[in-house]
């Protein structure tokens, strides 16, 4: 497993953060290359166009990759806690958030079922095995609970939905960072 | 030594037990609840689907949600918001409804719109496709279209035989063309099945993955109002 090297979860930039960490993370797998998933060897992803939230899907998709992921933010009452917990070198609020997106995949051009169904397998798959998705954890996207894919259209129009549940975790920095105690800066005095 | 015995109190409270579910059920299964939520779920993933040009029907599709109650919980729908495709039959019907109506003393009708857009299809008609003759050099469009109009409404036995005539001849072009007009400018078939099936799986996800937490939360709602709490 590869960390990520965009932000951790940001209270302040939620969605950016998020969609950018997973935009990270999804494209290193979709490339239309072979990559170890877990202790399982050489898998090969499909290569796809990614999208997120309102962004349109290249037209016509089959002259294109003619797969398109377009990972959507659901609706819901994100149920939120909080635990105060050391972050930053000082006691903050680290917020819990549990998530849910839809992503929704497309396929048009030939072979399109095929492609469609490979790509909503391969999708559910990486995200249900917890070597390949503890990059997300280490960012804040925690807890990945995805659905098996479903079939919404599958004539000339292939469409299918996997639907992935989550808990963000990420401190609300709220305290600045501790003053250094007594015993410290006589230390360093000392020194 | 005296021996208490608490077993009322737990009987008691499994007897309320099945009416504090349902009634937590009826709560967490409130249209009011929902609505919102459905819409705007509705509203995101039409947003995913929809091509650039496509964009102006997503507000006509969320605008036909309806979220109600039905049975022991509640019922949400989308539907196609698409007028339907209206047939040479129906305008002559709306026809005939009107004129009685007119004739009975009654303003402009239900059907005045129809009728309206029906007029403004056959000037449309005369304007852009008709091969006009040296009959129609001193008629204005408006006068034309409203001729050939009279002709496709008005049923054979009303008519001269060269009328008749003349309204075999242009029939099939009419017919082709308010069919064109009426269909142009809108998603096909396909594409309005694909949107309703979207949304219905994303609002079939949704509701299978936050109505448990509702439900928990609604229990504990009502637990804490009874004075139920579990102690630690």
């Amino acid at each position: 497993m590869t960390p990520l090297t965009k932000p951790a979860v940001d209270a302040n930039a939620l969605e950016t953060t998020v969609l950018n960490l997973w935009c990270e993370f999804l494209t290193r797998y979709f490339d239309g290359q072979p990559h170890d998933i877990g202790a399982t060897k050489a898998v090969t992803f499909p290569k796809v166009e990614l999208q997120f939230q309102q962004s349109t899907v290249s037209q016509p998709l089959d002259q294109a990759s003619g797969v398109a992921i377009t990972m959507v933010w659901s609706e819901g009452d994100r149920h939120r806690w909080t635990a105060w917990w050391p972050s930053a070198g000082t006691r903050q609020e680290i917020c819990y958030e549990r998530v849910a997106w839809n992503f929704w995949v497309r396929s048009s051009g030939g072979n399109a079922r095929a492609n469609g169904r490979l790509a909503s397998d391969r999708l559910s798959g990486l995200l249900g095995n917890r070597a390949e998705t503890h990059a997300l954890g280490q960012k804040g996207i925690c807890r990945l609970k995805p659905a098996t894919p479903r079939a919404i259209q599958d004539t000339d129009y292939v469409l299918r939905l996997v639907t992935v549940a989550a808990t963000l975790r990420y401190p609300i920095l709220s305290q600045k960072k501790a003053s250094k105690s007594k015993q410290e800066q006589t230390s360093e005095n000392e020194n | 030594m005296k021996v208490e015995s608490n077993l009322q109190g737990v009987i008691d409270r499994l007897k309320r037990r099945p009416r504090d579910i349902r009634q937590a059920m009826a709560r967490a299964l409130s249209p009011v609840e929902w609505d919102a939520q459905l819409r705007m779920e509705a509203k995101r993933t039409l947003w995913a689907l929809v091509k650039q040009p496509e964009w102006h029907f997503v507000d006509p599709f969320v605008h036909t949600i309806m979220v109600a109650p039905f049975l022991n919980g509640f019922l949400a729908r989308m539907s196609n918001p698409m007028p339907p495709v209206l047939t040479v039959e129906d305008f002559m019907m709306a026809r005939g409804l009107q004129t009685r109506a007119l004739s009975q003393g009654s303003g402009p009708t239900l059907f005045s719109d129809f009728l309206n857009q029906f007029d403004q299809m056959m000037t449309d008609w005369v304007a852009t496709e008709k091969r006009k003759d040296k009959r129609d050099w001193d008629k204005t469009d408006e006068d034309i279209g409203h001729f050939v109009g009279y002709l496709l409404l008005t049923s054979d036995s009303k008519l001269s035989d060269k009328e008749r005539n003349a309204k075999a001849k242009l029939l099939p072009h009419l017919v082709d063309y308010l069919t064109r007009r009426q269909t142009e400018k809108r998603l096909n078939a396909e594409t309005i099945n694909v949107w309703l099936l979207a949304v219905l799986a994303a609002w079939s996800a949704l509701v299978r993955r936050e109505f448990p937490d509702r439900l928990r939360a609604h229990l504990g709602a009502q637990r804490s109002e009874l004075g139920l709490e579990d102690k630690p």
